[in-house]
């Protein structure tokens, strides 16, 4: 259903130009898809396509148990179309990867990765933003687009990270533990609080009785990498998986009891353009090619 | 000095025929395009607006942090048009006056930040002007000045984007400038520098008022630059725009109050300039 709306989407406008490959498209994908009688009389569906696609999308639309069972099919058939994916900054490198690796295995499907502050890409997608899969570092995000918006199907788990003390290569400041965070004369930086990193963090510190004094608040996980990166700030609190990738920079890892934890939830949205490619996605996730790129980036497994 | 054999060709006639022509109805698809970007302008304010939370306005706007944000949002711009006034009328008065190699590029050099994304002229500035920048390095050893994350990095951030401003406004009055006021003046005695500072400058006073108010505004604005160069820290570089970034994430009501005292401050301007701009009479 979702994926028969998304194909008459993408096809509506190039309908003219190659109205025959288009036909066998839809055949194809009529079979797990809406109504039958699409299949027999394609040359018909591009006259009327419109009208019957909305109204497929709506009398189908949300049930969740039926659009798991197509994409358990969606493996073997052809996925195609733009897949519009939010992901939270601190995923970013390795969203890129995914991403060609996802086209490799469907190179009908471009994937277009968006990264943010995850705040700031929940409120594109409560403003409406055509979105299909959501990777927000703080589950709390996706519970408010799920109330305000809905999902499709459940949210899965598909990395965790955790925070971490970090320093510019060299370590010009001596910067030992996460004490050192609350010295005035050193440069200071945190994300936002509005922001995961930043929300996590100042959780993390205030648990471990350190009352920092930040230089800036930056509005995401990787502006702040950016700028510790650049030497631009003596020691910051960063995602571990960045900490121990990304180059010009050291960890010093977190010191004082358990680091505060992030868990990445995914999750296909209710009004997904391209259900069937974002639902293939979030599954693509949880391979164990996907995991093998998280793990690389410094991710730890769901 | 110069016998200044200026051809004026009488400006009037082409002049008056303008205004004839600029009191005619326009043809239709002038009227629907010219009505089609009226309203794509309008409707992001009248969505402002309907989104404005206007029972509790007072209680979001006289808020902590946005209190902070506004004194150092006046502060930071009125110093970065300052500073743009200073930088930007002597460039334009060489870029208009003085013919020399490479003018050219020199203008597009200092026009450059009206079209770079400001997040990268805020990238810029910190690889040169950064702690470890290529001149901000030698700046922090000598001295111990450090730019980013302090007031001199917003109204520096501010500075960068709204000088061209200045640059492209006072260069064009001053070509349009008719000189014989000048030459009159030299041919009295005036030296350069009186010359420019009793003739020039007030002649091209308007459109000096002018360019500074814009730089103003647009410095108030600036948002790119300054989070990227100088950071974003409540009561120390987080201006007004920043406080709205920050704001829309968990406080919408409070990010839409500022946004509001923004526009009116903006848009009340451009009112009062467009007098200047486009003199009626």
């Amino acid at each position: 259903m979702g994926g028969l709306r998304a194909a008459m989407r993408h096809t509506r406008v190039a309908i003219l130009a190659i109205s025959a490959p288009v036909h066998a498209v839809l055949s194809r994908r009529a079979d797990r898809n809406c109504r039958p009688w699409t299949r027999r009389f394609a040359p018909l569906t591009l006259l009327v396509m419109a009208p019957l696609a909305d109204g497929c999308a709506a009398s189908e639309g949300d049930v969740d148990g039926a659009n798991r069972s197509g994409a358990s099919v969606s493996g073997a058939t052809t996925l195609e179309g733009s897949l519009h994916v939010l992901v939270a900054a601190s995923l970013l490198p390795v969203a890129e990867v995914l991403a060609g690796d996802f086209e490799a295995l469907h190179p009908g499907v471009d994937v277009l990765i968006a990264g943010a502050g995850s705040s700031a890409l929940r409120e594109q997608v409560l403003a409406g933003a055509p979105a299909d899969v959501f990777i927000p570092a703080d589950p709390s995000h996706l519970q408010v687009v799920r109330q305000e918006v809905g999902i499709s199907g459940e949210p899965a788990v598909v990395a965790r990270n955790s925070l971490a003390l970090a320093v510019p290569a060299g370590n010009d400041a001596r910067v030992t533990s996460l004490a050192d965070l609350a010295r005035p004369e050193l440069l200071i930086g945190l994300c936002a609080a509005e922001v995961p990193c930043g929300t996590y963090a100042r959780a993390g510190l205030s648990r471990a009785g350190i009352e920092p004094v930040p230089d800036t608040d930056e509005p995401n996980a990787r502006a702040l990498v950016t700028k510790l990166a650049a030497g631009e700030l003596d020691a910051a609190v960063v995602y571990a998986s960045d900490a121990s990738t990304v180059a010009g920079i050291e960890s010093l890892g977190w010191g004082t009891g358990s680091a505060p934890e992030a868990v990445y939830e995914a999750a296909v949205l209710a009004g997904a353009p391209n259900i069937g490619a974002a639902e293939a996605f979030v599954d693509f996730l949880d391979s164990a090619a996907a995991r093998d790129a998280l793990a690389s980036h410094g991710f730890g497994a769901p | 000095m110069t016998g200044t054999t200026t051809s004026t060709s009488a400006p009037e006639s082409p002049r008056r025929s303008a205004r004839r022509l600029a009191r005619d109805l326009p043809p239709w698809p002038v009227a629907l395009l010219a009505g089609i970007g009226v309203v794509l302008f309008a409707l992001p304010l009248v969505g402002l607006v309907a989104r404005a939370p206007w029972t509790g306005l007072w209680t979001h706007l006289s808020s902590r942090f946005v209190v902070d944000a506004a004194v150092l949002s006046v502060v930071s711009s009125i110093a970065a048009a300052a500073v743009a006034a200073l930088v930007g009328v002597p460039l334009a008065w060489v870029l208009a006056r003085v013919s020399f190699p490479g003018r050219s590029a020199i203008r597009a050099l200092v026009t450059l930040p009206m079209v770079l994304p400001p997040v990268v002229g805020g990238a810029a500035l910190l690889f040169a002007l950064g702690r470890r920048g290529v001149v901000g390095g030698p700046l922090h050893d000598a001295t111990g000045l450090l730019l980013p994350y302090s007031i001199w990095g917003v109204i520096l951030a501010n500075a960068f984007v709204a000088t061209p401003l200045v640059i492209l406004t006072v260069e064009g009055a001053l070509r349009n400038l008719d000189r014989r006021y000048e030459h009159a003046a030299a041919t009295l005695g005036a030296s350069r520098l009186r010359v420019l500072w009793r003739v020039t400058l007030p002649m091209i006073g308007p459109a000096l008022g002018v360019a500074v108010v814009v730089a103003w505004a647009r410095a108030l604005g600036e948002f790119g630059a300054t989070v990227t160069f100088a950071g974003s820290l409540g009561g120390r570089t987080q201006t007004l725009p920043l406080a709205v970034f920050v704001a829309l994430e968990s406080n919408r009501d409070a990010a839409v109050a500022i946004s509001l005292v923004l526009v009116a401050l903006s848009l009340g301007l451009l009112i009062a300039l467009s007098d200047r701009w486009w003199p009626s009479r």
